[in-house]
């Protein structure tokens, strides 16, 4: 059961991660469009380049759950600040409907935060290398002692 | 883990809850918009009712986690259905977006589903954690 958690974590990871590689490459796209609508709510449009590459990264980070945590965490922030910054005319009901995307992204992405790791990811791969690396040197360490002694 | 942890799930699941409780709240408020927008999309209007009802329990079902795993999956099946009825005209960028959008909250219910255990929910509190603190401890 616990991998088959893990494999439906990891579709849940693809399916999150390509909403932020898609908009990253549509902003690397058109980063003039993307300058100007930035500038629109008042930010420096000097931002595109920087959240284009941010969410590309961050997207492929989340995929392949790579320090996952943090990269929830940046996001589930990035997920509020878009959300207060862009989708604030509530007047509109497309405007509302965006906002409370956002808010819930960023819940589904304290939830991915929360856990102490996530399985079929880089992080665990790595985990399990560093776990071996230990296992072989503790006895070489004892070698060293019990040579000592005699 | 922490009961830090656990609060920012639980945080997170409000957040995740909170678009479904409104928007659910929204469609019983105007029932008939709703079933024209339904309508649009080549589906039965009967369905205004039975959606906006299961919008509203299934968000306050997931913010105090009660049947979380399967109201997860529930809302899993939802988000990627809708996607594919109301957000596919992707000439328009703000529907496919809202596609993408609907996806990404497909994915945090997955992550939901996979890992439904939760410190702070009703469940949990009605199995009787008090009794397993002590072990863990």
């Amino acid at each position: 059961m616990i991998v088959i958690n893990g494999f439906i974590a990891l579709v849940g990871r693809a399916l999150i991660a390509l909403l932020f590689i898609l908009a990253g490459f549509g902003k690397v796209g058109d980063i003039a469009g993307t300058a100007a609508y930035m500038s629109g709510v008042g930010l420096p449009g000097g931002l595109a380049w920087p959240v284009a590459i941010f969410e590309i990264v961050a997207g492929l980070a989340i995929l392949f759950g790579f320090m996952t945590r943090l990269f929830a965490l940046a996001l589930a922030v990035f997920c509020l600040l878009t959300a207060l910054m862009f989708h604030n005319d509530f007047a509109d009901p497309m405007q509302q409907a965006n906002f409370l995307k956002n808010v819930a992204l960023a819940g589904g992405f304290l939830i991915l935060f929360a856990y102490n790791g996530v399985s079929h990811s880089l992080d665990s791969l790595r985990a399990r290398r560093r776990e071996t690396v230990v296992v072989e040197r503790e006895p070489v360490v004892v070698r060293d002692e019990t040579s000592r002694h005699i | 883990m922490t009961s830090l942890q656990e609060m920012v799930v639980l945080i997170g699941r409000v957040l995740l809850a909170a678009i479904f409780i409104v928007s659910g709240w929204g469609k019983i408020a105007d029932i008939t918009t709703t079933s024209a927008y339904i309508a649009s999309s080549g589906l039965p209007t009967a369905l205004a009712w039975p959606v906006a009802f299961f919008e509203v329990i299934a968000g306050l079902f997931i913010a105090i986690g009660f049947f979380t795993r399967w109201t997860a999956l529930a809302l899993t099946g939802f988000c990627l259905l809708t996607a594919l009825l109301f957000h596919t005209n992707w000439l328009e960028p703000m529907q496919q977006i809202n596609f993408l959008k609907n996806l990404t909250m497909a994915g945090g219910f997955l992550i939901l589903f996979a890992h439904p255990e939760s410190r702070y929910s009703i469940e949990t509190i009605w199995a009787g954690n008090d009794e397993e603190e002590p072990v863990t401890a």
